[in-house]
């Protein structure tokens, strides 16, 4: 699991996740992607389009991560999810805090 | 001429005694050395000894409560349950978990192998082997009549190597059953024993190279005096000489002595850190190995025990878990109309789904399944609170959409660190063939139907319990017609995965419940249950695997 900011600016921060979100690889980011929500003032786009499988510990990090921005009134956007994780964010129900958009046109749409 | 004879002469008695001295202190080296590798190896077999025993006494205990509730004549049915399997049938590893240096494996009282790593060892008789192994024949035959029995016996592998291998050998208490717990103990403490080898070695050589340098500057100290030139100087040169070169092996050969007192089981002799200051280096060396070593043993004393009272505790832990879920499938209402079967596999010891099924009345029955997020502990305590509020939930009102929203409040109360739990709940109303469902953000069931119509449930669109205290869970209702099959699992099913990655899917299910649709409940579960293990191919199971299934028989 991998993950990168690739843009930051003064409205949103860009981070592309790659790899399997699951224990092990929430294990590898997860405190850093909780840091940089803590100290961001800025919505977040996360392209999720490299992430292959997404597991109910990598669900429970996008949530707790998009409810700690909401409390700053930002929103966490996932962007292009593969169709099976975007059914897992879809069933699960938490693309009702996590939006999701299929391209960044739509993404900055839902900000 | 004479005091130069006399100096020529004590030049020469110095010599000689240098050399005796300095052979004898060097033999003492290589003693002590080999006392100090006799002392390592007789702490770690003793050490390992205890290991493997405690090791075969704990598979003992477990065995003993988990076939408290089986029948320990059937054989077959035992060996096909793979929790008494993981139990009675395992590798030991060696201390630092990276090798496997034995195994544990279980035979009757009469000598018959009921669990051996090698399945087609099961079924024979120990006494097999008594002509190949007579030692180990002999260790077995007195398990027959003895509680606790222990040695070693000779192996001769298919290379004709022989090991020496530690066999201890325990009853199961309530059972007719022996654990066998066998290690090669060499192998077990192999790594550790190379360690304080190459420590050993290296001591030596250096206490050689001190003895060299001292009992140089010693000679010459000694010749100094000689040089005094008369008989009295001579012979206080020679008693200085023997003194001097005295205090380097005296010192040396006591502490050899005491060396061999340790080596022969007397852990607490410390041995003396006197004389001149390479041989107390040695000894002070001698003396800290031996204090390391005990150290070592003892910190993998109570990590070991650690270990295995975690490893207990969490065998007990998954021994409740599993008494919380029904295991009589006989619907205590509603008779021949209904079938119902069911299958939970954690993904470790103990794990986050569950599934659950009971009556609310003569009429309905409540079925429910659901999975926490994550795994392990903390999922199962989170799995015990929930499936306890959904049944007090549907005491108090049996609508799914009520139990759910209901159980969504608690769990989301103070739930600072988000965690959740997805599940589907419907009531069914076996007269009727009607039952109400709703879905807390679980995977939808499949609604196998006679003529091989398979499809998934409409989801009615809940969310995850936990997440939202305020979230709404609708209800759907479906009519289920005689022979009808409602199939629940978790994701384990469908997200389990091969080699390659590639997960079992849910187009995988849909084949797999096509070509089951004419068998018994229980069989469509064991079988996909089969499947999913069949695709993994030998990958760890990735996330806990549950199965629930129900078939409306008859109406009315």
């Amino acid at each position: 699991m991998e993950m990168k900011v690739i843009h930051g600016d003064a409205r949103l921060t860009r981070i592309a996740l790659s790899g399997i979100l699951d224990l092990e690889g929430e294990s590898k980011i997860g405190n850093e992607f909780r840091q940089l929500a803590d100290s961001s003032k800025t919505h977040f786009l996360v392209d999720m389009s490299q992430v292959s499988y997404l597991a109910s510990l990598g669900i429970r990090l996008l949530f707790t991560t998009a409810k700690s921005l909401a409390t700053s009134g930002k929103k966490m956007i996932v962007l292009s999810p593969q169709p099976m994780v975007e059914e897992t964010l879809m069933t699960s129900g938490t693309a009702r805090l996590i939006p999701i958009a299929h391209d960044e046109d739509e993404a900055l749409r839902l900000l | 001429m004479t005091t130069l004879g006399m100096v020529f002469l004590a030049d020469k008695v110095l010599d000689r005694l240098m050399s005796e001295n300095l052979e004898t202190a060097s033999k003492a080296v290589s003693a002590l050395a080999k006392a100090d590798n006799d002392l390592s190896e007789t702490i770690l077999t003793r050490f390992g000894e205890k290991l493997v025993e405690v090791q075969g006494h704990q598979a003992a205990a477990l065995l003993s409560l988990e076939l408290s509730k089986r029948n320990p004549q059937d054989y077959g049915e035992l060996r096909k349950d793979k929790e008494l399997r993981k139990i009675a049938a395992q590798n030991i590893y060696t201390p630092e978990g990276e090798n496997i240096a034995g195994h544990i494996d279980v035979f009757d009282n009469k000598g018959v192998a009921v669990w051996h790593l090698n399945s087609s060892v099961e079924g024979r008789n120990y006494s097999e082997w008594k002509d190949e192994f007579p030692d180990m024949w002999e260790l077995v035959q007195r398990s027959f009549t003895e509680d606790r029995v222990q040695g070693y016996y000779t192996f001769i592998d298919r290379n004709q190597k022989a090991a020496k291998k530690f066999m201890a050998l325990m009853h199961v208490q309530g059972t007719p059953f022996v654990v066998s717990a066998v290690v090669e103990i060499d192998k077990y403490f192999l790594p550790v024993q190379e360690k304080i080898r190459d420590a050993d070695n290296k001591a030596e050589q250096q206490a050689r190279a001190s003895i060299v340098k001292s009992t140089g500057s010693t000679l010459d100290h000694a010749k100094f005096l000689s040089l005094g030139g008369s008989l009295i100087l001579l012979a206080l040169a020679g008693f200085f000489g023997f003194w001097f070169t005295g205090s380097i092996s005296r010192p040396i050969m006591g502490l050899r002595d005491a060396v061999k007192k340790i080596g022969e089981g007397d852990f607490q002799v410390q041995v003396s850190e006197r004389g001149p200051e390479e041989v107390k280096q040695l000894a002070q060396s001698f003396n800290l190995l031996g204090r390391q070593l005990t150290q070592y043993v003892n910190r993998l004393a109570e990590e070991t025990a650690a270990k295995q009272r975690m490893e207990s505790e969490l065998s007990i832990a998954a021994e409740i878990q599993r008494s919380l879920l029904p295991t009589s499938f006989s619907p205590p209402e509603g008779g021949d109309r209904l079938e119902i079967y069911a299958v939970m596999e954690p993904a470790r010891n103990v794990g986050g789904d569950f599934y659950d099924f009971f009556s609310i009345d003569e009429e309905n029955m409540c079925f429910a399944i659901g999975d926490v997020c994550g795994k392990g502990v903390p999922a199962a305590i989170l799995m015990a609170v929930t499936k306890s509020l959904l049944e007090t939930a549907a005491g108090e009102n049996s609508n799914p959409g009520h139990v759910l929203a209901r159980v969504n409040r608690r769990l989301s109360q103070n739930n600072e660190s988000c965690v959740f739990v997805t599940i589907f709940c419907c009531v069914l109303n076996f007269k009727e063939g009607k039952f109400i469902y709703a879905n807390g953000g679980h995977d939808s069931p499949l609604v196998i139907g006679q003529q091989e119509s398979i499809a998934f449930l409409d989801h009615p669109g809940g969310p995850a319990l936990g997440l939202f205290q305020d979230a709404v869970f609708p209800t759907q209702e479906f009519i289920m017609e005689p022979g009808d099959t409602l199939l629940a699992f978790t994701d384990g099913v469908t997200e389990a995965f091969d080699r390659t990655g590639r997960f079992f899917a849910k187009e995988n299910l849909i084949k797999q419940a096509r070509r089951l649709t004419d068998r018994s409940v229980r069989d469509v579960v064991k079988d996909l249950f089969k499947e999913v293990v069949s695709f993994s191919d030998g990958m760890s199971q990735a996330d806990d695997i549950t199965i629930l299934a129900f078939r409306l028989n008859k109406k009315v």
